[in-house]
């Protein structure tokens, strides 16, 4: 798949002396087009500081970086007439209606008259603020204006959409709401690329993944390359039984071909395998007389990814 | 293109900005309530109309635009780039394809046309109020002479509008470059004047004791007005520190320059004479403004 974002060995140092530091740490990071690639870490990871400099808003202390082609530091212009952008701790004139904060923006990107109405309009519809398009910003809700500044990355048209901490302070509605915009834009064929350290929330719409911590990217690919890191492909199972489980039959569970890992917490039994063992593992606890309440077998999700990368946890 | 989208909007915002509104009502009234105390004193008191009754009305005039224009230069530099910090939109605004030197370039001629615009609609506003509440006739002489201190009130507000937008770039709070801005307007406006004074009494002492005795008297006089001229000089020197100052010589200058006389005789004495304060009110306001320029095209967004 075309590579859309990538870059070389890039870095960011602010500061100097006692007070230096590497907000990014020689990061190649690698974005497929179609994709919707997470950047995932702690706050201070360097992601912020990485989006950044893909879009001119930082220069970079040294290394390369190209997006849609275009070198970030000399053709920034070019990157933001095909990139949107949804930065980190954005906001609107607050005077001014949700239309016509988009107007300017639209300005900005060289759209005027009859085709910036009618793009206003569709964006406006896209993220469901077409009642509240002539309202002004100042008595939006924190979900709106967030809707808002998906509308403005999105007047371009643009091929890749960066989002910064979109889910930040977002009720769960509104989160819901989101993920749907998400997979509708991606459906359209968009490059979606998230900043977040908010896993649960949005974790699950990624294909890919890019774990920083401390500056540094410690790990990137897509989401099946990287559970094959963790684990080998490993798939998780978790078995509720309905009474309790001795360790001689743990240790049965231990020995069954493909399992890597068995352990119980309270009534559930964690089960950490290299292939499919589920039918295997039932048969085993039915016919030891095991009453089952609940079985889920599932891939590694976001978070485990992170976590073992990381080794911290993620909010 | 795009300086154009910035410069519209910025002068949509600031001239229907409630602060500059609130400030050019207070002026209008405040000067029309002062023209009002003239036409009480000369109408019912009694007391003859003065022939120089229009060098009273445009030397107020240059008194109260001395305090108005560096008001109006504050108010609408010490958010302009601090306030965009604060309410996220410098970030909205740069992640679109525009770079920070039309950003700003955009908003300095927004400014430039706000201020040129609210200073010679509120100066007409008011000299047209005194001209019909006094009952007088302006000369064409008149007129170039209000043209001209409305041309130097504007180059003040400027001056203060940069000074506050390097505030403004500098400090990423409104509130600490609106005290910053207001301490320097206080500095120029007040302590500057008041300092002066101290100061060229502490350098060249108290004023000579004149004993009027016979054969003396010209002698004295001469004593004086050297004191005179030192003190003077020192004070000077110590006000050519503010830009009201500035404003005020050269202002004061053209409002009161002898009636009757040709213009180009009036611009050439003015210039003759106030060239350096022309020049040091300028060279302020595009300093200040260069450095806002360079620290704001340098500076980045973390």
């Amino acid at each position: 798949m075309e590579e859309v974002i990538v870059t070389e060995e890039l870095t960011k140092v602010y500061g100097r002396g006692a007070s230096r530091v590497v907000a990014v740490d020689r990061a190649n990071l690698v974005v497929r087009r179609g994709s919707v690639h997470g950047i995932v870490g702690p706050n201070g990871a360097g992601k912020t500081t990485l989006i950044s400099m893909l879009v001119g808003l930082t220069v970079p202390t040294s290394g390369t970086g190209r997006v849609l082609g275009h070198d970030i530091v000399r053709e920034s212009r070019e990157i933001r007439e095909r990139v949107g952008l949804l930065p980190e701790g954005y906001g609107f004139y607050d005077d001014m209606t949700a239309r016509e904060n988009l107007a300017y923006i639209a300005k900005l990107n060289g759209l005027e008259g009859g085709e910036a109405s009618e793009r206003i309009r569709e964006v406006l519809e896209v993220v469901g603020l077409s009642d509240a398009a002539d309202k002004k910003v100042k008595g939006f809700s924190r979900g709106m204006k967030q809707r808002l500044g998906i509308a403005q990355a999105l007047l371009k048209d643009p091929e890749i959409l960066i989002l910064d901490e979109p889910t930040m302070g977002l009720d769960p509605g509104a989160v819901r709401e989101f993920r749907g915009l998400v997979r509708e834009l991606v459906r359209e064929g968009k490059t979606i690329v998230m900043c977040t350290h908010l896993l649960r929330e949005i974790g699950e719409l990624f294909t890919d993944a890019t774990v920083m911590v401390g500056g540094r990217i410690v790990a990137q690919g897509a989401l099946s390359e990287l559970r094959d890191r963790v684990l080998g492909g490993a798939l998780t199972y978790a078995v509720e039984v309905k009474s309790s489980v001795d360790e001689g039959l743990l240790d049965e569970l231990r020995e069954l071909e493909g399992v890597v890992e068995v352990r119980a917490e309270g009534s559930v039994i964690r089960v950490v395998a290299s292939s499919g063992v589920g039918e295997a593992l039932l048969r085993r606890l039915l016919d030891a007389g095991v009453g089952i309440r609940r079985y889920a077998e599932r891939e590694l999700s976001i978070e485990e990814i992170y976590e073992h990368f990381s080794g911290g946890g993620a909010e | 293109m795009r300086i154009s989208a910035v410069f519209e909007k910025e002068f949509r915002d600031l001239v229907s900005s409630k602060r500059l509104i609130v400030i050019l009502v207070a002026f209008v009234l405040s000067y029309v309530i002062a023209i009002g105390g003239y036409v009480v004193m000369f109408s019912e008191v009694g007391a003859p109309m003065p022939k120089n009754i229009i060098g009273m009305v445009l030397g107020s005039l240059v008194g109260y635009l001395s305090l108005v224009a560096s008001v109006i230069g504050i108010a609408l530099g010490f958010d302009a780039v601090s306030g965009e910090h604060e309410k996220g939109t410098l970030r909205m605004v740069l992640a679109q394809p525009i770079f920070r030197d039309e950003f700003i370039v955009g908003k300095f001629l927004a400014a430039v046309a706000a201020i040129s615009l609210a200073v010679s609609v509120a100066t007409a506003a008011s000299v047209s109020s005194a001209v019909v509440m006094l009952g007088i006739t302006l000369s064409e002489q008149d007129v170039v002479k209000v043209a001209l201190v409305v041309a130097l009130s504007i180059l003040l507000a400027l001056a203060y509008y940069s000074l506050s937008v390097l505030c403004s770039t500098v400090f990423k709070k409104s509130s600490t470059s609106a005290l910053i801005s207001i301490a320097l307007l206080i500095v120029f406006f007040i302590v500057l004047p008041v300092l002066s004074t101290v100061i060229a009494r502490a350098v060249v002492g108290p004023p000579p004791k004149i004993r009027f005795r016979p054969g003396m008297v010209r002698q004295d006089l001469a004593k004086l007005r050297e004191y005179r001229a030192k003190f003077s000089s020192v004070r000077e020197a110590v006000l050519s520190l503010s830009l009201n100052h500035h404003f005020n010589r050269l202002a004061g200058f053209i409002a009161g320059y002898r009636r009757a006389a040709p213009v180009d005789m009036m611009l050439a004495d003015a210039l003759a004479r106030n060239a350096t304060s022309l020049v040091i009110l300028a060279v302020v306001t595009l300093v200040a403004l260069a450095a806002s320029f360079i620290i704001f095209t340098r500076s980045e967004l973390k």
